[in-house]
């Protein structure tokens, strides 16, 4: 039995900046930036077990370079950007960036793995909830919650021909939205998908669950939402942290499970959760979740890679790190690892059933993944 | 023989040997000292021979201490201690050389404090080692002889566990505050209780060290002495083997409190 020790804690998960621990360095040199930054992403980053940068190799190549420069030449500062960008061009993790503070580059920003998304020809994201309300039964409810960060949270729930249940959301705060004291009409959809969830009409053959373009959010609604569609405690994963200041330093792996939801009521109806490529963070793990259970498929494209939440660096001693007036990195804090013991960082996780992205197909309002779905029935 | 070990900085990890390097770098010296030490043995090899027991418990640190990281502490922890050893005479019973084979748990916790009190992880690890000491005896009194002990050992990382508990941020809970509409999320912590999994990358299994000690001895009778002794065991190894630049350094400092039984043969 599980010994439970509840610690309250404020978490900033994707998109935590403001919380960031300054890191003790004077930083009066390019030398002390270097060695700071060099040495925090031996302690912080979290995939290096995985990862294939040759990090001691960067060391040996940039240290005197950064040596050679002057922190008090705009020039050099700026020159800097590109040798950071060169030394972490090949970062797996799917969330990686750095953010500049320095006066000189406080418009620069890089982001590896965009970048690389980018060299590889990703498509644009595609706006899918313009076309997919003519799917719709009359009745559905869309609506907005602004959360703590301002951000404007949409959520979507619907019937489709009466035969699919549907609910979607752009970003995961929906636990917030839910318990929040504002009137929120992201709380109404909720309480109209739980509505239909536990009445389910004889013509209901499948819930549909929509995370393209979703780029995640709080953690918490992993067994918020996803906890009222298992039927019983659903072992999906694992995950760890870093234990102390090497590289490969961890702690053990731990076992990650969606806890089921008792208060609303369970059915076998097939799940459908409909990915794209930018569907990430806390949206892939959710797709790998459904995956888990024996009545869930993911229909779409594989996923973006950034499997590892972010989290405030005092919790872990990993993560989100800064370096004072210069540059901020923001990173995963811990790794998780799938049901199938691969970790999908970097890579995305794949679908059931490809639907490859087809925009003529889009432009005409025709959803090739939510077309797919009322095909079978 | 004590090497100085101060937290790396900007030196590249290859320029900096230390441990199983040392050992290596030192093997002819090591070795002749091992020669000598034989060859004398040797020569007394049918005289008096004793068997001793010892049964005991350690404190056990892991050092440098790392100090940066936030609400964070390491912290001793007790370990057991078995060994079966001999000691052959040098000169009389003034001075010995001695040695055994041990099983001894060099363990330590990692802890969190403040608000993040609970959360821990305790490595227990178990080796095998074999000192060679000396013994010198250095007063004794009616029944009780004093000894200062001194010499080194190796030893072999057999297993280790790892005991723990840690936030699993998967399982939070969201609450939100009537007043301000402030999030908090509450986290569960998941235990653990796992065997190590060793990684050929990072871990050195193999550990160098120095020792010394005091020991007293109380003369039960003719072949039978009891004896009591601590022993402080310096690693001069790091507990990882040099995998990257400016790597944090962990050497194992254990503090031994002993007791046993010494059987004298007979000389024939």
């Amino acid at each position: 039995m599980k010994v439970i020790f509840y610690i309250a804690v404020i978490i900033l998960l994707f998109g935590c900046r403001k919380n960031l621990n300054n890191y003790q360095n004077t930083n009066q040199t390019f030398a002390d930036v270097f060695n700071t930054f060099f040495n925090s992403m031996n302690k912080n980053y979290v995939f290096w077990d995985v990862d294939t940068t040759n990090w001691d190799r960067m060391y040996k190549k940039y240290s005197p370079i950064f040596d050679s420069l002057n922190i008090n030449n705009p020039q050099d500062v700026k020159k800097s950007v590109d040798y950071f960008r060169e030394m972490t061009s090949g970062m797996v993790d799917g969330h990686y960036q750095i953010r500049f503070i320095n006066a000189s580059i406080k418009d620069s920003f890089l982001y590896p793995f965009l970048d690389r998304k980018i060299l590889n020809k990703i498509h644009i994201p595609f706006a899918y909830n313009l076309i997919d309300t003519q799917y719709f039964d009359s009745g559905y409810v869309s609506g907005n919650y602004i959360n703590t960060n301002n951000e404007v949270v949409n959520a979507v729930s619907a019937t489709i021909k009466n035969k699919f249940v549907y609910f979607s959301c752009n970003k995961f705060y929906l636990s917030e939205a839910y318990k929040s004291t504002k009137n929120n009409l992201v709380r109404v959809a909720i309480e109209n998908f739980i509505q239909k969830i536990n009445n389910i009409s004889p013509t209901i053959k499948g819930i549909i669950i929509d995370v393209r373009n979703n780029v995640g959010g709080n953690i918490a609604d992993l067994n918020f939402f996803l906890g009222k569609l298992v039927k019983k405690t659903t072992l999906i994963g694992s995950c760890r942290t870093k234990s102390d200041l090497g590289r490969l330093d961890y702690i053990p792996w731990i076992d990650v499970n969606v806890v089921s939801d008792n208060s609303v009521k369970k059915n076998d109806l097939p799940i459908y959760i409909l990915t794209d490529a930018y569907t990430a963070s806390l949206s892939e793990i959710f797709a790998m979740s459904i995956h888990a259970l024996p009545n869930g498929k993911v229909i779409g494209e594989k996923t973006w890679g950034a499997t590892g939440p972010i989290i405030d660096e005092t919790i872990f001693n990993d993560g989100p790190f800064i370096i004072p007036n210069f540059l901020s990195v923001y990173t995963s804090s811990v790794e998780f690892k799938y049901l199938d013991g691969k970790m999908y960082e970097g890579l995305g996780f794949p679908p059931d059933v490809e639907i490859p992205f087809n925009i003529d197909l889009l432009n005409k309002k025709i959803d090739p993944s939510i077309d797919y779905i009322i095909s079978r029935f | 023989m004590l090497l100085p070990r101060n937290n790396m900085k900007k030196e590249e990890a290859s320029n900096y040997k230390i441990g199983t390097s040392f050992f290596y770098n030192h093997l002819k010296q090591i070795s002749t000292i091992l020669f000598f030490i034989i060859n004398l043995t040797l020569t007394n090899v049918f005289a008096q021979i004793n068997l001793h027991v010892q049964i005991g418990a350690n404190s056990n640190s892991i050092t440098p201490l790392n100090n940066t990281e936030v609400l964070t502490e390491a912290s001793n922890k007790i370990g057991g201690f078995l060994s079966i050893g001999i000691d052959v005479p040098i000169k009389k019973e003034n001075i010995y050389l001695s040695s055994a084979v041990s099983f001894i748990q060099k363990s330590y916790t990692i802890k969190r404090t403040g608000y993040l009190s609970g959360i821990y992880e305790s490595h227990n690890n178990n080796y095998i080692q074999t000192p060679l000491l000396l013994k010198y005896k250095i007063t004794g009194i009616k029944k009780f002889d004093f000894y200062l002990t001194g010499g080194f050992y190796i030893a072999f990382w057999v297993t280790g566990k790892e005991k723990g508990k840690n936030l699993n941020v998967y399982e939070s809970i969201d609450s939100v505050n009537s007043y301000n509409n402030q999030v908090t999320s509450t986290i569960s912590l998941s235990p653990y209780d796992v065997n190590y999994q060793f990684n050929n990358t990072k871990d050195n299994r193999i550990e160098v060290g120095l020792n010394y000690g005091t020991e007293v001895h109380y003369k039960f009778s003719k072949q039978i002495i009891f004896e009591c002794g601590i022993d402080y065991y310096n690693s001069l190894s790091d507990q990882q083997k040099k995998y990257m630049i400016n790597q944090p350094q962990k050497y194992n400092q254990t503090i031994l409190f002993s007791m046993g039984v010494i059987f004298k043969t007979v000389k024939k």
